[in-house]
């Protein structure tokens, strides 16, 4: 006995709202962390010369251009959201419209299921008006179940496709860490040139960078290659950095490589194909910097 | 050629740079969100854009910092804290 089953999961309101809250809330904290971020800069100005002077105005140019980005982001977030409510809404819409063709072919409709409902025993010689009935009704009710799988699948593939290639493109975003190969360089330039003297057999080294582990394989301080390292898994921020003496955990190349600038965090932004992004017409609005303009530079 | 930054100009910078990390911060959690065969994924998002946020409060957090050592370090240190800086830089996103 088929049951057709037109329930749709989920609440559509939760999703409008999420939206709502990314383009409230969020988007104006994130717009008033970049007016703070702003006001630092302004502040310093151009009192303040040296190496460390241009670190500090680098860096917070781009901590004030990455704000501007996240409202961007979340702003392209939001449209995602709509785009899976307004699915959820369609999937919903085709649900009830396949319950109404249910209910007037004279199938049994209880709540969100669609059956043949109670067939009664015939007794003698089958009506053959009563039999072509029945089989109309077998055969819309089978109609109904494609229709319903076809909505389903049609949502899934949404899910499965789009929806998840943006998530994976946001969490590769806010996961990125060192390449494997800056990780390789910089430990080998560091290890040349900090410990060539004071390492003098082979070392395990191991790499905790936030929640990753990154396995240096054996060899000799400053010959450490890209192809030695081995991702455990992915994190950035809070890391510390350690290496291990095979014969002497803890040793004096924890200190001396501890206190190495090692640059752990991943670089630019890549040049991928961006899945949040709708269509071709859309394009990133490039963030205003005051202080990359000749007005910028003359008001302050 | 002055490399060191007042210590007045350098803690309002450094007040201004954990404000902007404390806003970010601050955000209220994400409404519950049930979408349904997609409620994994919508999670997933705004978890996403959560912890991008997170990395840029922390390098304010990172900048001020370097900020603060600025105002009291010596002409000797400066080439180091812009290697630091660069550091930094390169943990955001």
């Amino acid at each position: 006995m088929i049951i057709v089953e037109t329930l749709t999961e989920g609440d559509l309101g939760s999703v409008k709202a999420a939206a709502a809250w990314l383009r409230g809330d969020w988007a104006r904290a994130v717009t008033a962390s970049g007016d703070h971020a702003n006001a630092a800069r302004q502040l310093v100005g151009s009192d303040w010369t040296g190496e460390a002077a241009a670190g500090y105005a680098e860096v917070a140019r781009l901590v004030v251009t990455d704000t501007d980005t996240e409202a961007w982001r979340a702003e392209e977030a939001a449209e995602l959201l709509d785009v899976l409510a307004a699915r959820m809404e369609h999937r919903e819409t085709r649900m009830a419209g396949i319950r109404e063709v249910a209910e007037r072919g004279d199938l049994e409709v209880n709540g969100t299921r669609i059956s043949l409902g109670e067939t009664s025993l015939t007794v003698g010689e089958p009506d053959p008006a009563d039999q072509a009935r029945k089989r109309a009704k077998q055969d819309l009710l089978e109609d109904l179940l494609r229709l319903t799988d076809e909505a389903n699948d049609e949502f899934l593939r949404f899910v499965e496709g789009e929806l998840s290639d943006a998530v994976a493109h946001q969490r590769a975003r806010a996961h990125r860490g060192p390449t494997i190969a800056e990780v390789g360089l910089t430990l080998a330039s560091n290890a040349g040139a900090n410990l060539a003297g004071t390492v003098a057999k082979p070392v395990d080294l191991v790499v905790n960078v936030g929640q990753a582990v990154l396995e240096m394989g054996e060899g000799k301080a400053g010959e450490v290659e890209a192809d030695d390292v081995k991702v455990g898994a992915s994190g950035v921020l809070g890391s510390v950095v350690t290496a291990v003496n095979g014969a002497n955990p803890g040793s004096v190349v924890v200190s001396t490589l501890g206190q190495t600038a090692i640059g752990l965090a991943g670089g630019p932004d890549l040049p991928e194909e961006d899945p949040l992004t709708p269509d071709d017409t859309r394009r990133r609005p490039e963030p205003v910097d005051p202080y990359d303009s000749k007005e910028g530079r003359a008001g302050k | 050629m002055t490399l060191r930054l007042g210590p007045d100009a350098a803690a309002t910078v450094v007040r201004a740079h954990h404000t902007a990390a404390d806003t970010l911060r601050g955000i209220d959690h994400a409404p519950e969100v049930e979408a349904g065969e997609a409620t994994g994924e919508v999670g997933q998002l705004l978890d996403a854009l959560r912890t991008t946020l997170d990395n840029i409060a922390q390098v304010h957090d990172v900048v001020a910092l370097h900020v603060e050592r600025c105002a009291t370090n010596v002409t000797g240190t400066d080439t180091q804290i812009g290697l630091e800086f660069a550091t930094a830089a390169k943990q955001l996103p």
